[in-house]
């Protein structure tokens, strides 16, 4: 049958010589008006008839079902011409009632009616006293449905023949039609004898025990189901009988039924009727050995296919340590040195691995993966040398609009499994070919290859600190002189309420050597307090003492001593320990710049640079001594040419705007901010957050505070500390203390403290400005030895002196925040303290205005 | 499927090569016969082999796989090996009887035990004593074509009653000696490979029944191939097994006993297949069940033996028999040859012998037996005799109403017809026999009547049997087989060998011819070789005044497809093209309704196609103008 699939497939179109003719359907078995027709068979698109594939002959076709017979017009035609013209032939040569019936039989089977009842006419006259061929001619007129039709030859043949059977049947069924039962029993009695069964078909009793039912004459029903029932003793299994003769039975109210007792049988329970099979199809059972054959043999490759992934698994090491590790997996002959990443071959099983290298280690790992699951999943084994390496799984939709990567860090394991990795190792594709609208999910699996403190950002942004210091805890291991990531590890532990697991994990690597610098400056951090310092000093002067050439240890002692000269001392005899060593220049540098001797720190902060030219800390103390020793047009020039090759930093641009602003360049200033918001739009969020700061950072550099605070209109941190800054500026303290921030990092409150301290003093509010001052003593206090010494010069009696003050080792902006609050206090101080202040108010950023405008001398 | 005619052949063929080397020709054999296993065993190869797949994963595999792998491997040798085996296992039917026991019938096991010992035959699982008059082993296969035979010896009783023990005991020697293992191991084997594949394959070739899983057509196309080319070979060395163990037979019961044992075997089963067995089931009529004393009867029929005319005819017809490819028995003639026995008839083999076999062997055990055989005989055929004795009736009741619904005088063919079924279907030859003749008078080619006519005559021995069967042949193709099987078996009977070829032949080209002439005569194409028509000038003329109907009608060209097979009817094919007028396209639909009017109006002796140049017949139409004289119109 022809079908189509939206519209494209085969269809018939056309329909002539149409014949119609009653009968059951040889298919669905309903009883309906079948039509034959001729038609064209086309292939069509959107029903549209493209391609002729050929004339049809539809037979038979149900309008209830559809179903049809189709055979080739042509052949159609053929046959029937052929088969016909030859019986006639035949008939012609022999006109015996025999070949009369062919003939009929061959135009009634192609469907020739009209010719075959001029036919049934003409031979009808021709042997008029053939019973037999009108007893035919009644049944192939009944076979098609047509039984008034039939019904003249059925009676003229019982007329020639009283005898005959199938005339005796034919006129029966046709009483039977009109319900002329009592005529139609005699005329059946020869079915009712014994043996009949074996000569006739006793379908037409079935009709008249069926038609004695209807009629309501049960007794009679009984009577015929009985003959048929002593004829056909079977007939008790079928179903549709024994209904006939319940039904019967009940209507005469008989408790005892004459169907013996029916047999129970598993077998009929499942075996489905048996009727031959057609010749030449395929039977179901072969058809289903076939493909259970080929089924198994699938199965057997998917079998030998998982065997195969299950012997070839790959195990991945990485290794975040510069140091490469060796890993050996015992019984298996595999020895990987492994730099950053490598990758062996397995089969799944229980291994026991010995690690050396940076970390020594014994590890006892399975590779294995749920059986059904090898076909499907993607599972990377991962050894990760100490656990301390960072990995980033990525899982990328590819779509015409592929929402934003799905990342997730995985750390901290020695043995992991991780689920689904597409690309393990590898890169993802660009671009990847796929049908229209579909969207296919892709992962990779990478060593992390970004900043520790970008990594740690992360965490805090999804608000996991918990999993933020257990990142930097396993990061600083191999990254053991990453002081930013200490320090925000430090901050955050503090934050946390962490401190102690903090001051653990720090403690841990004070004995290693060579000397962590950076990390025992941040541990010292964490200890130099007014409590603690003894403790500190103690502790560094035990190292020294076991080791008293060790650079570092001098260096470190040198920065915890409460005497800047004692200082001095050791950060020189470091630098002569360890010429290549940057801290202790860097330390005498920081004293030079403290003291506000720009000139003298310039040189020390190039060494140090050369030493260490990446450090962004030391270029940016190098930057800030050339524009206090004004270099800013040098540093426009440099900055701006840097900016070329490096658009997108931050760090440069504000850099850049610094040195516009101590040109008084304004306009420019605010255009290189221009440049940069539109560079940084191209990165999203993200960047605009950026391109703000950066714009916040220049308004203030340039004393825009009214721009500066419409600016920082905003709800986050920083937009709420610009803010404050900004009404601080502006003398709008009231409002500053409302607008605070309720978190701040670093010494933001100190800053914060001293400089509403020394405004609320200004103004003349000595309540307020007591209050703040003693905030901010306070939070000095809690520092280092130099801060609590600065805290010393607040609410003294006494200002310190010029020279007192140069030798506190703190920042230059905050030292001068520091002397423009001690000014305040003592007014007296003014003359000595401001020329100081002044020459340590460098760097463009809060409080510089204040302070500038603190220590103006006075007109 | 290879017919007889190619199947004698190939016998030829192997008689006429490797056969004449015996050793050879047993090689050959088994060798067909271990292709035979190799191909009948390879679906059940696969399986194991996908099933070891499997379960060799139960070495490898990790727990999970040796799970998958173990329940996968058990349900492919499980469901696979089922399948398989299904293919394998032939349901053959049991042979059925009475079982006799060693303490029934001492003296039989005692004369077995002593033909087993000296031939050293198999022993047997089960003697079994029947009511047919037979005797014979038989091997019934538990594993259907694998083998593992269960050997069971059927004993007919009234063959018991008919042989004298030394006759019987030349009959089961020879019976013996097919299951001997003490000469021609390989060709005994072989032999009864044969006889058991043989069933097998017949109920191989059974329909299958739609519902039941069976895989046998996977089989089949095989077994087609390859059981003609064993058997060809099997059967020539079956034939020289016969000879084989009518010497042994000879040897221990004397060559006179084996003769004359052949020799009543022959004589008595006429007696019992024409005389009494259908007096027999003429009871049928008039009893609703078996007689109690059938078995007595037919003791008493053989006793009393054939008329001397009869026991004349039939002595004779034995000895004219001629060997053929059906059987692997040589003909009687033969088989007395090879005895060095002269072909003259012994003395009183037309009747049972006295004492019989059944007395001496069974002893006073006889007659308890021969009531238990009754008894089974009456359980077994009880169903059929029920069902003759209704249609008997049946049959009687027809004829009854015929007769007083058609008086005498108003007989016409059909009643006439109808009657002498009705009689024939109640074996009432006699009378049928007038009916026939008084058909025929009337019409000569009835083809029924002649069918029926000429095989009561030859049941009588009358050769004129043979010109009516001829006629029905003649009249009705589909009577072709049943005839042919007749005459085969009455040549036969007459040792007319030349004869029985050409039947075979005949018979094997009527059925190939049947399938490839429907297919020549129902179908036209331009690949079909076409001659001229051959028409005779009056029929050419009668056909142009039909075409002269035909306004439109531009040309007719007719020619006569060559037919292979049934020539007698010719198929002729009509193109017929009409001319449109000058300002209309060509229309086919007014070239179908031209055909239409032609089709019904052309008459010619034969089949006729008639076709219009256009749509598939156009590449006819075109070959069609080539034939010679073939432009009929204008």
């Amino acid at each position: 049958m022809p079908s189509t699939v939206n519209g494209i497939g085969t269809h018939y179109y056309g329909q002539k010589n149409l014949q119609r003719r009653p009968g059951p359907c040889p298919h669905c078995g309903r009883a309906v008006e079948l039509t034959s027709y001729d038609t064209r068979l086309w292939f069509v698109v959107v029903f549209i008839p493209v391609i002729p594939l050929g004339r049809k002959r539809i037979i038979d076709k149900c309008p209830s079902c559809t179903r049809h017979f189709a055979v080739d017009a042509d052949k159609w035609e053929t046959s029937k011409q052929l088969e016909v013209s030859g019986a006639e032939e035949k008939f012609r040569t022999n006109p015996t009632p025999e070949n009369a019936a062919t003939v009929h039989q061959q135009l009634v089977n192609f469907h020739q009616f009209d010719e075959a009842a001029a036919f049934r006419q003409k031979t009808g006259e021709q042997f008029p006293d053939s019973a037999m061929l009108q007893a035919y001619f009644g049944d192939a007129l009944t076979h098609f449905g047509k039984l008034d039709e039939a019904a003249p030859y059925y009676a003229r043949a019982l007329a020639l023949r009283p005898d005959l059977p199938a005339a005796r049947a034919g006129v029966a069924d046709g009483h039977i039609r009109a319900g002329r039962l009592d005529e139609a029993g005699p005329l059946l009695e020869f079915l009712a004898k014994p043996g009949a069964a074996q000569l006739y078909p006793l379908a037409p009793l079935e009709r008249l025990g069926l038609a004695y039912q209807k009629a309501g004459r049960h007794a009679d029903a009984l009577a015929v189901f009985t003959k048929l029932l002593e004829a056909l003793p079977k007939l008790s299994d079928h179903k549709g009988f024994r209904a006939m003769v319940q039904k019967s039975e009940k209507a005469l109210g008989r408790k005892d039924t004459m169907l013996p007792k029916k047999k129970f049988s598993w077998r009929g329970l499942f075996s489905r009727s048996a009727t031959p099979a057609r010749s030449g199809t395929v039977s179901g059972a072969r058809a289903l050995f076939i493909l259970g054959v080929l089924l198994a043999l699938l199965a057997l490759g998917f079998t030998i296919g998982n065997e195969y992934i299950r012997r070839h698994r790959t195990l991945h090491f990485v290794n975040a340590y510069a140091q490469p590790a060796t890993v050996e997996i015992v019984g298996t002959g595999v020895s990987q040195k492994v730099g950053r990443h490598e990758s062996v071959v397995l089969p799944e099983g229980k291994y026991h691995a010995l690690i050396s290298g940076p970390v020594k280690q014994e590890l006892d790992f399975e590779v294995s993966a749920p059986y059904f699951s090898r076909w499907s999943d993607d599972p990377a084994w991962v050894l990760n040398i100490g656990g301390d390496a960072v990995l980033l799984r990525r899982a990328v939709t590819y779509r015409h609009d592929p929402p934003p990567a799905s990342l997730e860090f995985h750390f901290g394991q020695p043995f992991e499994l991780i689920a689904n990795v597409t690309h393990p190792f590898t890169g993802l594709p660009e671009t990847v070919q796929m049908k229209e609208g579909e969207s296919r999910i892709l992962v990779d699996l990478q060593l992390y290859e970004g900043d520790g403190a970008s990594l740690l950002g992360y965490f805090l942004d999804q608000k996991d600190p918990g999993r933020a210091l257990d990142v930097a805890e396993h990061w600083l291991r191999p990254h053991l002189e990453d002081e930013t990531v200490l320090r925000l590890y430090v901050a955050t532990a503090q934050r946390e309420k962490a401190a102690a697991r903090a001051d653990a994990y720090l403690g841990d690597g004070l004995a290693a050597r060579p000397v962590r610098t950076a990390w025992h400056r941040v541990y010292q951090g964490l200890h130099d307090t007014t409590a603690g310092h003894a403790a500190l000093l103690a502790k560094y002067d035990a190292l020294l003492a076991a080791a008293p050439a060790d650079s570092a240890l001098l260096y470190l002692r040198g920065r915890i001593d409460g005497n800047r000269a004692a200082t001095r001392d050791f950060f020189e005899r470091a630098a002569r320990a360890d010429a290549r060593n940057p801290y202790p220049v860097f330390g005498l540098a920081f004293d030079r710049m403290a003291a506000g001797d720009w000139a003298g720190a310039r040189p020390l902060f190039a060494q140090v640079l050369a030493l260490q030219p990446k450090d962004l800390g030391y270029e940016n103390s190098l930057v800030l001594a050339r524009l206090a020793l004004g270099e800013a047009a040098a540093v426009e020039q440099e900055t701006r040419e840097r900016l070329r090759h490096d658009a997108t930093s931050i760090l440069l641009v504000v850099r850049l705007v610094d040195a516009l602003a101590a040109q008084d360049h304004r306009a420019e200033a605010l255009q290189a901010c221009d440049a940069f918001a539109q560079v940084a739009a191209k990165h999203g969020a993200s960047g605009q957050t950026a391109a703000a700061a950066v714009r916040r950072h220049a308004l203030y550099a340039l004393g825009d505070f009214a721009a500066l605070e419409k600016a920082a209109g905003g709800g986050s941190a920083p937009e709420k500390t610009d803010r404050t800054l900004a009404l601080i500026e502006q003398g709008r303290l009231a409002e500053a203390v409302k607008a605070l921030p309720a978190s701040a990092n670093d010494d933001e409150p100190l800053v914060l403290a001293l400089a509403l301290a020394a405004a609320w003093r200004q103004t003349g509010d000595t309540t307020e400005a007591d209050r703040w001052l003693a905030q901010a003593r306070n939070i000095l206090a809690a520092g280092n030895p130099d801060y609590v010494q600065a805290a010393a010069w607040l609410g003294a009696a006494a200002p310190p002196t010029a020279a007192a003050a140069q030798d506190v080792a703190v920042s230059p902006n905050l030292k001068a925040l520091l002397l423009v609050a001690v000014i305040a206090w003592h007014p007296e101080a003014r003359a000595e303290l401001a020329p100081l202040a002044r020459r340590l108010n460098v760097e463009r950023a809060f409080p510089f205005h204040f302070v500038q405008r603190a220590t103006t001398p006075a007109p | 499927m290879m017919n007889r005619e190619e199947f004698d052949r190939l016998v030829r063929q192997v008689e006429a090569g490797v056969g004449r080397n015996h050793a050879a020709l047993r090689r050959r054999a088994a060798g067909l016969a271990f292709l035979g296993y190799a191909g009948l065993l390879t679906w059940l190869l696969l399986v194991l082999l996908i099933a070891a797949g499997f379960f060799s994963g139960l070495v490898w595999a990790d727990a999970e796989g040796k799970i998958f792998c173990g329940l996968a491997g058990l349900l492919v040798l499980g469901l696979g090996g089922w399948a398989s085996l299904r293919i394998l296992l032939v349901r053959l039917t049991p042979p059925k009887g009475r079982a006799i026991t060693r303490a029934e019938a001492p003296a039989l096991f005692a004369e077995l035990d002593d033909l087993r010992a000296r031939l050293r035959a198999a022993p047997f699982h089960e003697v079994l004593l029947s009511a047919e008059f037979n005797a014979g082993v038989v091997q019934m296969p538990r594993l259907g074509v694998l083998g593992w035979p269960r050997n069971c010896l059927i004993l007919g009783l009234p063959l018991l009653d008919a042989l004298s023990p030394a006759e019987m005991r030349a009959v089961l020697a020879h019976e013996f000696a097919h299951l001997s293992r003490a000469h021609g191991r390989l060709s005994h084997w072989l032999y009864r490979l044969r006889r058991s594949w043989e069933e097998t394959f017949r109920q191989f070739a059974r329909p299958q029944v739609r519902g039941t899983l069976s895989l046998r057509p996977l089989t089949a196309k095989f077994v087609d191939w390859f059981w003609p080319r064993f058997n060809a070979h099997a059967f020539v060395l079956s034939r020289a097994n016969e000879y084989e163990a009518d010497a042994h037979a000879a040897r221990l019961a004397g060559a006179p006993h084996l003769a004359a044992a052949l020799v009543r075997l022959q004589t008595l089963t006429r007696l019992l297949d024409q005389r009494l067995w259908p007096g027999l089931w003429q009871l049928t009529h008039t009893l609703p069940a078996p007689p109690d004393d059938l078995l007595a009867r037919l003791r008493d029929g053989l006793r009393a033996g054939a008329t001397p005319e009869d026991r004349a005819r039939w002595t004779e017809e034995a000895f004219r028999t001629a060997s053929t490819n059906s059987d692997t028995h040589p003909c009687l003639s033969e088989r007395l040859s090879a005895l060095q026995v002269p072909p003259v008839p012994p003395a009183d083999t037309a009747a049972a012998a006295s004492p019989s076999a059944a007395e001496t062997l069974l002893g006073p055990a006889l007659d308890g037996l021969r009531r238990d055989v009754q008894e089974f005989w009456r359980k077994e055929a009880g169903p059929q005799w029920r069902e003759q004795h209704a249609r008997a009736a049946a049959f009687s009741d027809r004829l009854a109403s015929l007769d007083r619904a058609v008086p005498a005088a108003a007989v016409n063919l059909e009643s006439l017809w109808d009657k002498a079924h009705a009689l024939l279907s109640l074996r009432d030859h006699a009378a049928a026999a007038p009916l026939l003749r008084e058909i025929l008078a009337r019409r000569a080619d009835h083809a029924p009547a002649n069918f029926q006519l000429g095989r009561l005559l030859l049941d009588a021995g009358d050769a004129e049997g043979v010109a009516h069967l001829e006629r029905a042949m003649a009249a009705n193709e589909e009577l072709v087989p049943e005839a042919c099987g007749l005459l085969h078996h009455h040549h036969r009977q007459l040792g007319h060998t030349d004869r029985l070829h050409a039947l075979a032949v005949r018979l094997d080209r009527h059925e190939k011819e049947l399938a490839a002439s429907r297919a020549e005569r129902t179908a036209v194409t331009a690949a079909d070789t076409f001659l001229p028509h051959g028409l005779a000038a009056p029929e050419l003329e009668a056909l142009r005044r039909t075409f002269a109907a035909e306004p439109e009608l531009a040309r007719a060209e007719l020619a006569q497809k060559e037919l292979k097979h049934f020539t007698h009817q010719r198929l002729f094919v009509l193109c017929v093209r009409r001319q449109p007028a000058w300002h209309r396209l060509q229309d086919a639909e007014q070239d179908r309704a031209l055909t239409r009017r032609l089709t019904q109006g052309v008459r010619l002796p034969g089949r006729v196609l008639v076709f219009p140049p256009t749509g598939g017949f156009r590449a006819l139409a075109r070959k069609l103008r080539h034939v010679a004289g073939s432009a009929v119109w204008p």
